[in-house]
């Protein structure tokens, strides 16, 4: 999908008033819609409110005031005028477009029997712009790959650190073989439509030619599915942490399939301790831990063994020379090295 | 021979124009028959299939005879993002499709209602909406069998009639 087709998704979805006023699509990472309130726009991880000429501002007084019209016309054409067929997303909060993006929405709920039936009068809607980062999975892929085996990895970082993004880019190049000897079967469990954002059931970002993607599907029973069904070599999984998914993944991991999964987490330490985790770190169910610096998005600080040796460490000087890299190119530190 | 020949000609001629009218009611009931027919196929694709409008008017359109213009029109409206409402999209393929003007103002008054009332709700409630319309529409294709078959056996009768009596005249 290249960028014109991708940002299409987000110029279709967007009410007439707020799209003709929006000019650059391709540096946006978000759009911040509440009824009442200024758009906010947030450009290489700074915010604006959109100018009410057009173009953004930081003045307020000239912003953009969102209207009730406005938000039902979004609603709208997320939904494609079909509200029935998103009623399941709505309910969770989220549904994704076409490109990949997220949107995000918040309102009045409601709750029958103690369950959230669905969700109405939407007020406040967030929209994400996808950007994958190819190359991202590059240098991790060494320590995963021995030859033709993979080894069965767990990738631990703290929320939005980008464990998403690196295992997304390990399963493309898994997937397509990406230089490395040859391409393998990949089955994605993609419970909240992260790692390949379907829409329609086909994967916006790119999986590779050899990915087989179960979308929206509970990550234990999906693992299970994918299984029997596709026969993968690797099963890539995100943000384990139940029971019954540490269960799914020995059982895979019996099979003779290897895993990939990510996890929240510090380090190798934290998840030891957990006791859904205890034991499959404890029998080195996983051959490999990759763990993701926190509060830098997308840097992986450490890689250990299933001993707890470690394989890699980022020394402080390179640190310190991403942290230059970083501030040269603000808003795109979302910088995936080993 | 001129003269006989020339009353075969008016009296066909007249029973043709009866016939023309007679057909007309005839339209009515297949096109109220074929939306009804696309109401289930809606019912079916929204609750099997959780379809969304657009890709159900255009499999509508590809199946039905009298009203594919009519659903191929709305699925395109619907992929223009226009700033209008469901509704009014579904308004005006009502007013601009040739085929309706077969119906009586009731039937399109039903078919036009049915547009304020899709596409904006929870898929129970939607197939709940499209059950009570299926309803109101069955009823409206049973009211144009009974009006066709009393009314085209008039037509008829009265194509002949005027054929006649023209033909009388003449002689």
């Amino acid at each position: 999908m290249d960028k014109k087709e991708c940002y299409r998704g987000i110029y279709n979805i967007l009410p007439l008033e707020i799209r003709k006023r929006v000019q650059d699509f391709e540096r946006l990472n978000e759009i911040r819609i509440r009824s009442g309130k200024p758009v906010v726009l947030h450009y290489d991880n700074c915010e604006f409110f959109l100018d009410n000429n057009k173009g953004v501002t930081h003045d307020r007084k000239c912003a953009y005031i969102v209207k009730e019209q406005d938000i039902k016309q979004l609603i709208d054409y997320i939904c494609n005028y079909s509200r029935y067929a998103f009623s399941e997303q709505l309910r969770n909060g989220y549904l994704t477009i076409e490109g990949g993006h997220r949107i995000g929405v918040a309102g009045r709920v409601i709750v029958e029997e103690g369950r959230v039936k669905d969700l109405s009068n939407i007020s406040f809607i967030n929209i994400r712009i996808a950007h994958q980062i190819k190359g991202a999975g590059k240098k991790v892929i060494p320590y995963i790959l021995n030859g033709e085996q993979i080894y069965n990895t767990l990738i631990i970082s703290p929320p939005g650190c980008g464990k998403t993004t690196l295992l997304r880019d390990i399963i493309r190049i898994l997937s397509d073989g990406e230089g490395i000897p040859k391409g393998y079967n990949v089955g994605v469990i993609d419970e909240r439509s992260e790692i390949g954002a379907c829409y329609k059931g086909v994967p916006q970002n790119d999986l590779g030619c050899r990915a087989d993607v179960l979308d929206g599907c509970p990550k234990a029973e999906g693992m299970m599915m994918l299984l029997r069904s596709m026969s993968p070599k690797v099963i890539a999984v995100d943000e384990i942490g139940s029971g019954k998914d540490a269960e799914a993944i020995e059982y895979i991991m019996k099979s003779g399939t290897n895993v990939i999964a990510t996890v929240h987490g510090l380090d190798m330490g934290e998840i030891r301790d957990k006791p859904v985790f205890n034991r499959l770190v404890r029998e080195g169910a996983f051959k490999r831990y990759i763990v993701l610096e926190g509060g830098m998005v997308g840097r992986v600080s450490r890689i250990f063994d299933e001993r707890g040796s470690i394989l890699y460490i980022r020394t402080q000087r390179e640190q310190e020379c991403l942290k230059r890299e970083s501030h040269i190119v603000k808003g795109k530190n979302v910088v995936m090295t080993a | 021979m001129i003269k006989f020949v020339g009353v075969i000609f008016i009296l066909s001629g007249s029973f043709m124009c009866g016939h023309y009218f007679a057909d007309r009611y005839l339209m009515r009931v297949y096109i109220l028959e074929e939306f009804m027919q696309a109401l289930q196929y809606i019912y079916s694709e929204i609750e099997y299939s959780v379809a969304d409008m657009s890709e159900v008017f255009d499999m509508i359109a590809e199946r039905t005879k009298y009203l594919s213009e009519f659903f191929k029109c709305i699925s395109d409206s619907l992929k223009v993002k226009d700033g209008s409402v469901f509704s009014e999209k579904w308004k005006k393929s009502c007013a601009d499709e040739n085929n309706l003007s077969f119906c009586t103002d009731e039937d399109r008054r039903v078919i036009c209602e049915l547009g304020g009332n899709l596409g904006n709700m929870d898929k129970y409630s939607q197939l709940h909406i499209i059950g009570i319309y299926q309803e109101k529409i069955l009823q409206r294709v049973q009211d144009a069998r009974r009006e066709y078959s009393t009314q085209s056996r008039v037509c008829h009768v009265l194509g002949c009639t005027i054929g006649a009596f023209i033909s009388v005249l003449l002689i």
